[in-house]
């Protein structure tokens, strides 16, 4: 009989937010049955236990056993995985997250190496704004709040200006005027109250962010076999397909919803326009191989690796 | 160890660490540490060394708090709340009690340019006693009303106390400032009601001062314009959507010392000793901020928090005895407790609990508010009075408490009526939306 | 010493004026040209981290802490010497481990950054991280100075000619 055991899980958005139906909550009860109850799952949510910024150090340093860390919020800090969230590289947030994970799991032993990498996902987002978006051009001199890094880098390479407030502060700068445009996801425009501020949603796959579950090793280590192999089998690439299609389709089901939606307009781009800005994406390509060659790692190759995930899976 | 045990230990030690007069901020950051550890391992705790303290004091959202003292130290410094008593004076003075009036009008005032229940209470205590005593008024009662008017600093937007429960509870700080204007009028106008009171009970304890020609008032008016001017663009600037709260406390700051500058009212002597004040103030106000994180995450692992939540959402006593209990409770800790301190230990306890039992977290941002301006006045740890007793050093602490009593009495008649009728503070905010 | 303090404090007192500034510039530069300063928010936190780190050191130096003084008040003064010395103590016990995670944290830091200007952050956390050791080594002078009655150094410098109006108790 194994010894029971308490995984603290920590997070920083709100407890009811859409992570824990579609992601936390199923992976808990699975990982709860098949270890017979020895593994009891424990969430924390909303920052109880640090900030969201430093929960890559929380699980390393054993704060939380688990924690839910976006590596983008520590610019520079982990520059491999930064690949996910390059622009239009991406569109289908299910298979996309399981092309990630395992391309990641190459790297995640060194890039990550202070913790265990269980898995990892991403959603897809594009920018919301209060006049209709088609060119890369139209960004020059505009203020938008950026989602990441990478988004940001995109806007200043553009010509924008990066305004920096919270997620719950976006409404407010978007309606009193501080920002005119934001990056994010579909579905968190609406239950963020977005929706009532910007009434143009370019129809594109502008931006992704990443995610990785962090595991703290020690915790790991000290599981009997029988409770390792049940992790084991939750830190998968499976659960990485299944985590990143709950929450990244149902983001994207937001848009289906804003196009019913009275005074909002999706807009439209064409394949010349699409053109455009992937095209003024390729500079970040080059910043982000240039980056990861700096590591050891050819940044060529690994990009090209990391396609072919994409491209197997059919995740463009 | 049992959650439960440790949780009561960590608050024994947390308090005993306290009265042994370790700074407020170290004695919950030992708790914390000690306590986190006692239920992981040493590790671990540890740790939270390593992240927290830094990752605290460089979080932006933060810089509000030396923002908005930042912005009171150099209005003080530029004679900004002089000229505000002199106006209030040259209006006032020749009424009853006038001197106290005009005192309370300027408290109300410089509340407007500024973010702090100490800083207005400091300041005034600084501009406004001195002449009250000069004029024969009654120390004690002089020094409280002071102390009383300095919680409008608080009170009457901005206020750094709107911000910290703002950020901790995600609630719009825009809207907490709207709350904050009406409950905080009605304290002047309570204020001066209890001036009035006693003046006529007791005319020697706060005479008539002498009256002020039309020139001078208008006058007086004139030398208005740089605090109007600050106040309308600071809170112009955050309605009108030029810049964000957290932006509008720096771009205060600096308006306020570019006014000076202009008005040759800020050197470098002036410049310095307020940026030197602001470091101070600033330093100890953030070790607590950090001590209060590090007990926090504490209490988080014991579950002492979600317990607390559950026990008070099941009280058999109804959302309004519940409300009621936690205001004692409030009372009973504002009165040995740094405010601060008690802000950001219960708040992530009573907050959710007062959502569950339905209550508006707007107008529960302006109750915690109101609670805690109790607290910083009531004996026998009440900071403002502490405050004026280390500038009016001649006037004893007891006598200032005495001092505070009839305004304490205004304060729990304006608390009752914003319980009972939570549109005075919420019909502003809901303007907004 | 004390001089060396006192400029410590007039850099640190600066960094958040400049803050100030920054944040200023940036609203204005933003809303008139559309244009920004590079890593102004990144700027500004860190800018406060390190003041704060240096004022904490400094503020542990002088004692000026906010403290509840229930007990300290009712004793006489051997009684208040020996509070004075163990606080102080206690404090040093929690500040010296601090410095040390925080110097651990620092060397943790690796290649992250600031968002626009990729600055390293190693930078910015390791001048805090010198307040952190020199916040410690302060109150080991502190220690020193009241177990040897050389109390009199302790007391702050007036920050001008008249009394400093939020101290020595500061608080919001
Ligand atoms: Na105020
Ligand atoms: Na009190």
């Amino acid at each position: 009989q194994d010894k029971p055991v308490e995984l603290k899980l920590a997070h920083w958005v709100p407890p009811n937010h859409a992570m824990f139906k579609t992601a936390w909550e199923p992976w808990s009860k699975s990982v709860e049955a098949a270890s017979n109850g020895t593994i009891k799952v424990r969430i924390f949510p909303a920052q109880q236990l640090g900030k969201a910024a430093d929960h890559y150090d929380m699980a390393r340093d054993g704060i939380a056993d688990m924690t839910f860390v976006n590596p983008g919020y520590q610019a520079g800090r982990f520059p491999i995985i930064a690949a996910g969230e390059l622009p239009f590289l991406v569109s289908k947030p299910g298979p996309a997250s399981a092309a990630l994970d395992a391309w990641y799991r190459k790297y995640a032993p060194t890039e990550m190496k202070d913790v265990k990498v269980c898995l990892a996902h991403l959603h897809v987002g594009t920018i919301h704004s209060k006049k209709p978006i088609t060119e890369p051009s139209q960004i020059k001199g505009m203020k938008i709040r950026s989602s990441n890094g990478t988004n940001a880098a995109f806007v200043s390479l553009l010509g924008g200006t990066n305004v920096q407030v919270s997620a719950p502060e976006a409404r407010d700068a978007l309606e009193k005027g501080v920002a005119d445009a934001l990056s994010f996801p579909w579905e968190s425009v609406i239950s963020f109250g977005i929706d009532k501020a910007v009434k143009y949603h370019s129809d594109m796959r502008l931006y992704a962010s990443n995610f990785v579950w962090a595991m703290n090793k020690g915790f790991y280590d000290k599981l009997s076999a029988s409770q390792k192999k049940v992790i084991d089998d939750h830190c998968n690439n499976e659960w990485a397909a299944k985590v990143g299609a709950g929450w990244g389709d149902l983001e994207d089901g937001g848009q289906a919803k804003l196009e019913k939606t009275a005074g909002h307009t999706i807009v439209k781009l064409t394949p010349a326009q699409v053109d455009q800005w992937r095209k003024a994406a390729e500079p970040l390509y080059v910043q982000w191989a240039q980056a990861v060659d700096k590591t050891g790692v050819n940044g060529q190759q690994a990009l090209a690796d990391l396609r072919r995930e994409i491209d197997a899976r059919k995740a463009n | 160890m049992d959650r439960d045990l440790v949780a009561l230990l960590g608050f024994l030690g947390m308090f005993a660490l306290m009265a042994l007069r370790v700074p407020i901020g170290i004695a919950m950051a030992i708790a914390g540490v000690c306590g986190f550890a006692a239920l992981t391992s040493w590790g671990p705790g540890m740790n939270l060394l390593a992240n927290v303290p830094l990752s605290v004091l460089t979080d932006y959202n933060l810089t509000v708090i030396p923002m908005f003292i930042l912005m009171g130290a150099f209005a003080s410094r530029g004679g900004m709340s002089g000229e505000l008593f002199k106006a209030g004076r040259a209006w006032l003075g020749h009424l009853r009690g006038g001197l106290a009036m005009a005192s309370v009008a300027a408290c109300g005032g410089f509340a407007a340019i500024n973010g702090s229940s100490v800083a207005t209470a400091a300041t005034m205590a600084q501009v406004a006693l001195p002449e009250m005593r000069r004029a024969g008024y009654h120390p004690g009662l002089s020094a409280g009303l002071v102390a009383a008017g300095g919680t409008l600093g608080i009170m009457i937007p901005p206020s750094v106390i709107f911000v910290l429960y703002g950020i901790m509870t995600e609630t719009d700080i825009k809207k907490l400032f709207a709350a904050g204007v009406i409950p905080g009028l009605m304290a002047v106008a309570f204020y001066f009601a209890v001036v009035q009171i006693i003046s006529r009970l007791r005319p020697d304890l706060l005479p008539r001062g002498e009256a002020h020609t039309w020139s001078e008032r208008l006058s007086s008016l004139k030398d208005l314009w740089a605090v109007v001017l600050l106040f309308l663009f600071v809170l112009g600037g955050i309605y009108g959507g030029l810049f964000t709260v957290s932006e509008g406390a720096g771009v205060g700051a600096t308006g306020t010392l570019v006014i000076g500058l202009v008005r040759r009212r800020l050197g470098y002597r002036e410049i310095k000793a307020a940026m030197i004040d602001t470091l101070r103030v600033s330093s100890a106000i953030m070790i607590i901020v950090v001590g209060a994180f590090l007990f926090g995450y504490f209490l988080t692992i014991t579950q002492f928090t979600q317990k607390s939540v559950d026990f008070l959402v099941g009280l058999p006593i109804g959302p309004y005895g519940v409300l009621a209990l936690i205001l004692v409770g409030y009372f009973i800790l504002g009165a040995i407790m740094d405010e601060l301190a008690m802000i950001l230990l219960t708040v992530p306890i009573v907050f959710p609990a007062m959502m569950q039992l339905g209550f508006d977290p707007i107008w529960f941002g302006v109750i915690i508010v109101m609670a805690v301006t109790f607290g910083m006045i009531c004996p026998p740890i009440g900071i403002n009075v502490f405050v004026i007793n280390s500038i009016a050093r001649d006037i004893t602490l007891g006598g200032i408490y005495r001092g505070t009593f009839p305004f304490i009495a205004a304060d729990i008649v304006r608390l009752v009526i914003v319980c009972a009728v939570p549109g005075v503070a919420l019909w502003l905010p809901g303007l907004i939306e | 010493m004390n001089r060396f303090l006192a400029a410590t404090e007039l850099v640190a007192a600066f960094f958040l004026l400049a803050i100030a500034l920054l944040t200023a510039g940036n609203v204005l530069l933003r809303d008139l040209f559309a244009i920004q300063i590079p890593d102004w928010f990144d700027g500004a936190r860190m800018l406060q981290g390190i003041a704060l780190f240096w004022g904490v050191a400094l503020t542990t130096y002088y004692g000026s802490h906010i403290c509840v003084d229930l007990l300290w008040e009712h004793l006489g003064a051997r009684g208040r010497r020996v509070i004075d010395l163990l606080a102080t103590a206690i404090v040093l016990a929690f500040l010296a481990p601090m410095a040390w995670m925080i110097w651990i944290k620092v060397g943790s830091t690796g290649t992250q950054g600031t968002m626009d200007l990729r600055l390293p952050l190693v930078w910015f956390y390791g001048v805090a991280a010198v307040g952190a050791v020199v916040a410690a080594v302060l109150a080991l002078v502190r220690l020193v100075y009241l177990a040897t009655g050389r109390d009199e150094r302790l007391i702050p410098n007036l920050v001008d000619g008249q009394d400093a109006p939020n101290e020595p108790r500061a608080n919001v």
